[in-house]
């Protein structure tokens, strides 16, 4: 087997520890963020004064909606296209 | 309810299907070499879209189809907000671990989690736990699975409770005896097809979104408002749930070993990246469909069944037999990894490693049968009187498996301090945080979930322990920290 795994040489364990930072910050950034808007958007309003964008309610689009297909982009580039290495 | 003749038809033509795939698997491994290699990790050979889907519909549980439709429909839009920890499922269940977890398990052997921290902690008595803890947890899971096969039995077919439980055992048990994991993966292929294909077609059905979010508000304007009816989601149980719902995949053993099937880094990549799309397509046509549900019947008296209610009303016969087949491929592609998790604990990590290291390639075979069918009937008499609650057991299995696992898989693989007495005290501090918080009148202080508690206690106990043990013997560490 292969000790060096990316073109830099880095070993497995290093490109492993590398990818584990990024994708565990990212999934950190992901839940506050979700929360944080949520919470601005919807739990501090009362219940009538919700509006509605493209038949949902707004704090659903930004705090729900928009994070999650920009989580699920951000994974689909990085595994396609950024990590690296593709030994066995 | 009435079912038509060509819906049973499809239904029961699909079981067929399923099982000839075991049988095509079975002749497969007859040839193999390496009997345990095959049965649980087939022999480490599977591309990115079979991975992904094994993946995902190992995750997706009987509970998506039947418990958490029931959650979307009776809670509304904050619904979503409770299921957004899905978001996260490729990038931290496969594409943080990945490459670690499979390329550590393929230079150790590692057909199973527990193998996993015995190699890595050098401790046979930390398997041992973790043989326990996925015994408990996962029998519960199944009991929870096999509760929802046999409503969806019951409300389609009208068969009476107890003879759904047994027929779905049988069935399952056959299959994934036959089978084993390669079945278990062809299948779900097919599987996860039919689910994705199903959710996409009652999407349509569902008829335009400013409808139903208007009618929501008429019917109860908390169905569009955060926390939803009966306070149902404060913001600390929302942050808890993305653990819940999300980050505790990491520690699930029926999906871990999942990675430990990938041929490649190229599959394991791909797969990461087609898990996140699968699930959002998933989880979002299924939400809509419920709230489009709640639109069109306002009310029902068990919320567990509005899945198969809205499927035998509002979809053609044809369509109804495919998408009735939606929740039981769930069911039964999440139960046979489960059976294959939990008999692997009794069979490789208790059986094996501590009373006969020598086994043969002939005594290995017969025991796993014999703790396969074993499991399948433990849990079949379990089933036989369901709790009320279907969604509640599935989060407790999950939890307790995430409580248990993420912090020794995490610091045991990522940071080179970890040391044996470290991880075994962190596994069993996370574990008996959640059991004793879930015995208390009040299991969430502060607003926050038991898995959150859990995971503090685990994480804390792993670094604190750590620094004042024994760690590893250093060449070793050096070697798999290289």
């Amino acid at each position: 087997m292969q000790k060096t795994a990316s073109k830099q040489g880095k070993s497995s364990y290093a490109l492993s520890l590398k990818e584990f930072k990024f994708a565990f910050s990212s999934t950190m950034i992901y839940i506050l963020l979700s929360c944080a808007i949520s919470y601005v958007l919807g739990y501090n309003k009362p219940a009538g004064e919700i509006t509605v964008i493209w038949g949902m309610p707004s704090w659903v689009l930004f705090g729900v909606v928009i994070p999650w297909v920009l989580m699920v982009l951000l994974t689909i580039v990085y595994g396609f296209f950024i990590m690296e290495g593709d030994e066995k | 309810m009435q079912t038509s003749p060509v819906t049973l038809m499809v239904f029961v033509s699909y079981f067929v299907v399923l099982i000839g795939i075991s049988v095509y698997a079975y002749y497969r491994r007859k040839n193999a070499k390496n009997f345990s290699e095959e049965y649980y990790v087939a022999g480490r050979s599977f591309g990115p879209w079979i991975v992904a889907f094994m993946w995902a519909t190992s995750w997706t549980s009987g509970g998506t189809f039947i418990g958490t439709p029931a959650v979307y429909y009776s809670m509304g839009w904050t619904a979503l907000l409770w299921q957004a920890g899905a978001g996260v499922l490729g990038m931290i269940g496969m594409l943080a671990i990945g490459r670690r977890i499979s390329r550590f398990a393929a230079e150790h052997n590692c057909v199973t989690l527990p193998d996993l921290f015995v190699e890595r902690f050098q401790s046979r008595l930390m398997g041992i736990i973790a043989a326990i803890s996925i015994l408990v947890f996962g029998i519960a899971y199944m009991v929870s699975q096999y509760i929802a096969a046999a409503r969806i039995l019951e409300t389609f077919i009208g068969m009476p409770y107890l003879w759904a439980i047994i027929s779905f055992a049988v069935i399952t048990g056959v299959y994934t005896c036959i089978g084993g994991i390669r079945g278990v993966a062809y299948n779900t292929l097919l599987q996860g097809i039919v689910m994705l294909g199903g959710s996409v077609i009652m999407v349509n059905a569902a008829g335009g979104l400013p409808e139903i979010t208007r009618q929501l508000a008429q019917i109860d304007p908390n169905l569009v408002t955060p926390p939803g009816p009966k306070n149902f989601l404060p913001l600390p149980t929302a942050f808890s749930t993305f653990f819940i719902l999300g980050v505790a995949v990491m520690a699930q053993p029926h999906v871990v070993t999942r990675i430990f099937t990938v041929k490649n880094m190229m599959s394991l990549k791909r797969a990461g990246a087609l898990i996140s799309l699968i699930t959002l397509v998933w989880f979002m046509s299924l939400f809509v469909s419920a709230l489009a549900a709640r639109a069109l019947i306002p009310q029902i008296d068990v919320p567990d069944r509005i899945f198969p209610t809205i499927v035998l009303k509002y979809s053609g016969n044809f369509l109804a037999g495919i998408l009735l087949s939606a929740p039981f491929a769930a069911v039964m592609s999440t139960v046979s990894s489960l059976i294959i998790s939990t008999s692997g604990a009794i069979m490789k990590d208790i059986y094996q490693r501590n009373f006969n290291p020598n086994a043969s390639e002939k005594a290995i075979k017969t025991t796993s049968y014999i703790a396969t069918v074993a499991i399948s009937a433990i849990v079949m008499v379990l089933s036989f009187n369901p709790p009320k609650f279907l969604q509640d057991i599935v989060m407790f299995a999950i939890s307790g498996f995430a409580a248990s696992f993420t912090v020794p898989i995490i610091l045991g693989f990522f940071w080179k301090g970890g040391t044996p007495m470290g991880g075994l005290l962190s596994m069993i501090s996370g574990f008996v945080t959640l059991l004793v918080l879930y015995a208390q009148p009040n299991p969430n202080p502060l607003g926050f979930n038991p898995l959150v508690w859990g995971l503090v206690v685990s994480a804390v106990v792993m670094v604190v322990v750590s620094k004042v043990t024994k760690p590893n013997d250093s060449t070793f560490m050096a070697k798999i920290f290289e």
